[in-house]
């Protein structure tokens, strides 16, 4: 095996597309082409099952409320304006993913005001735009009955959809196909089946394996 | 007439010579199916024809597809044909509004307007700020103030093919005039209608080019379905009991379809001060309703239909009609 495979930083052997990295507009796609694909902003990798989190986008700016940020094409670079509706973040599988092109970026100042950024609750009013110094909010005002609800909603479905929920084993299952190589070592394997770890205690283990020090040597 | 697929419409957008007879289809298709029920008079035309729907898809080929990242944006976010021609259509939807807004826009003004003269305030004039002539000028800020007073108000839901919304109840018309002249400064045609537009770019769209879902599958069936030409009569029928409603009932009709059950809730949908008001308001659209099904000869048994096609008409998308009835 490579050292590389070995980065938590680096993509698994198994992907073909594009490197999915934080900060990217890519579209994400149902495997089963079941539902309708989104783009979304990647907000994080998870190296460890090859999971993202995504933040759903669109290019409807004039219904970005409050409650949403606008990502101007001079922010991603993209061909058009953009939403991002952090209240619409869903956990996605790399390979619904990278596929796609990347349709624009955004820089890590930025990204950071977007982690940073507290969807206020819709209860609490209070002026939030203050939190941010980089990007603008929406200044759509929905009102009782509003379409702009029903959308919302057909879109917090759609991307739901999409997106698949936290499943330790499902996580550990990838996990470890994607370390198979170093689990096959029959010791640490052993170890994992003995200690009945979980997902994070064997990535943990494995990190700190005397076999993986010895491979990254 | 095939349907257009995903792959067509990305090879013309790749092609050197551009988009062409594919989104052409498209989008006329879109336009067609979607003008159908709107006044032609709101976009500045007499009627309806072959002619002015292809000045509607020229217009959006220039506001929204070519421009704006439009095409882009489709061939980005859809990966089936359908999401594709769906996209297409919001983009129609986003357009049409782009051409409805100055008309709006010049309806409310005027309606602003007249409420002024009607106080023997000239509008047009801009000497109403003499009275604190100590302040500064800053017509943007005005703006943006005319802008959050105007967004403050609560709106009527689009009426659809009836005609163009009226957007505020007599009532908000009022309470704007008063903030207006309270709160602006300095206030004069230019920064009333400067606000308005800022404020309509988000009013008069919304309610318009979210829901285009029912246009769409419309459209992928090539026109009326055989269940579309069943529901005719329920909608020629609604068309006509709302006509009979008066503006007050309207609002409370369509207060009940959104799922507003209590008085109380009413009278804070509608703005209203008192529950009273809303109670008695409740009581006349349901008289008014009633009148109208025995005018119109419509039994019982259709009177589901017939809401049904009204929400239809209003745009209104209802969960559970029946509960709307009986309240």
């Amino acid at each position: 095996m490579e050292n590389s495979k070995l980065n938590p930083n680096e993509e698994s052997e198994s992907y073909t597309g594009t490197s999915v990295s934080k900060g990217q507009i890519r579209r994400v796609v149902d495997m089963d082409l079941r539902n309708d694909s989104r783009l979304v902003l990647v907000c994080k990798v998870n190296i460890e099952d090859d999971s993202a989190y995504v933040t759903l986008v669109n290019n409807l700016v004039e219904i970005a409320t409050e409650r949403d940020l606008l990502l101007s094409t001079l922010i991603t670079g993209a061909s058009f304006d953009l939403a991002l509706l952090p209240d619409f973040k869903v956990r996605v599988w790399k390979e619904q993913i990278e596929q796609s092109p990347i349709f624009g970026s955004v820089n890590s100042k930025e990204m950071l005001e977007i982690d940073n950024f507290q969807v206020p609750s819709v209860l609490i009013e209070e002026n939030f735009s203050a939190q941010l110094k980089l990007l603008d909010i929406g200044s759509y005002i929905p009102e009782y009955g509003d379409h702009v609800w029903k959308f919302r909603s057909d879109e917090i479905d759609a991307i739901t959809a999409l997106g698949h929920f936290e499943n330790q084993q499902v996580s550990t299952d990838r996990f470890l196909k994607k370390w198979n190589p170093l689990l096959e070592k029959e010791s640490t394997l052993e170890v994992v089946i003995q200690e009945k770890m979980d997902f994070n205690e064997v990535y943990l283990y494995i990190l700190t394996n005397d076999a993986i020090r010895r491979e990254r040597v | 007439m095939s349907k257009v697929s995903l792959q067509e419409l990305t090879d013309e957008a790749m092609s050197s010579s551009g988009l062409g007879k594919a989104w052409l289809q498209v989008v006329h298709t879109a336009v067609k199916s979607k003008v159908r029920r709107m006044p032609p008079r709101d976009f500045g035309f007499q009627e309806w024809d072959e002619a002015t729907i292809e000045d509607v898809v020229q217009e959006v080929f220039v506001r929204r597809i070519l421009n704006r990242g439009g095409k882009e944006y489709i061939l980005a976010e859809a990966s089936t044909t359908d999401h594709a021609h769906a996209g297409i259509y919001r983009l129609v939807s986003l357009a049409l509004d782009d051409l409805r807004e100055p008309n709006v826009l010049n309806n409310i003004f005027e309606n602003i307007t007249r409420r002024f003269n009607e106080e023997g305030v000239a509008l047009g004039s801009n000497d109403l700020g003499d009275r604190q002539s100590d302040r500064t000028y800053d017509e943007e800020s005005a703006e943006i103030g005319v802008k959050h007073i105007i967004l403050s108000q609560p709106r009527y839901p689009n009426r659809g093919t009836q005609r163009e919304s009226a957007i505020f109840s007599p009532s908000s018309y009022s309470e704007i005039v008063l903030r207006l002249k309270e709160e602006i400064f300095p206030l004069n045609a230019k920064v009333v209608r400067g606000g308005l537009k800022r404020a309509l770019t988000h009013l008069v769209r919304a309610e318009n080019y979210i829901d285009d879902a029912h246009d769409f599958h419309e459209a992928v069936a090539g026109g009326l379905t055989v269940e579309d030409q069943a529901s005719s009569q329920s909608h020629i029928w609604g068309e006509r009991v709302l006509k009979q409603l008066s503006q007050e009932s309207e609002k409370v009709l369509v207060a009940h379809l959104y799922g507003v059950k209590s008085d109380t809730e009413l009278a804070r949908a509608l703005g209203l001060k008192a529950r009273q008001t809303a109670a008695k308001w409740h009581l006349a659209m349901k008289n008014e309703l009633e009148l109208a099904f025995q005018k119109e000869g419509i039994v019982p048994e259709d009177q589901e239909q017939v809401v049904l096609a009204m929400c239809d008409l209003l745009n209104i998308k209802v969960g559970d009609i029946e509960e709307a009835m009986e309240a």
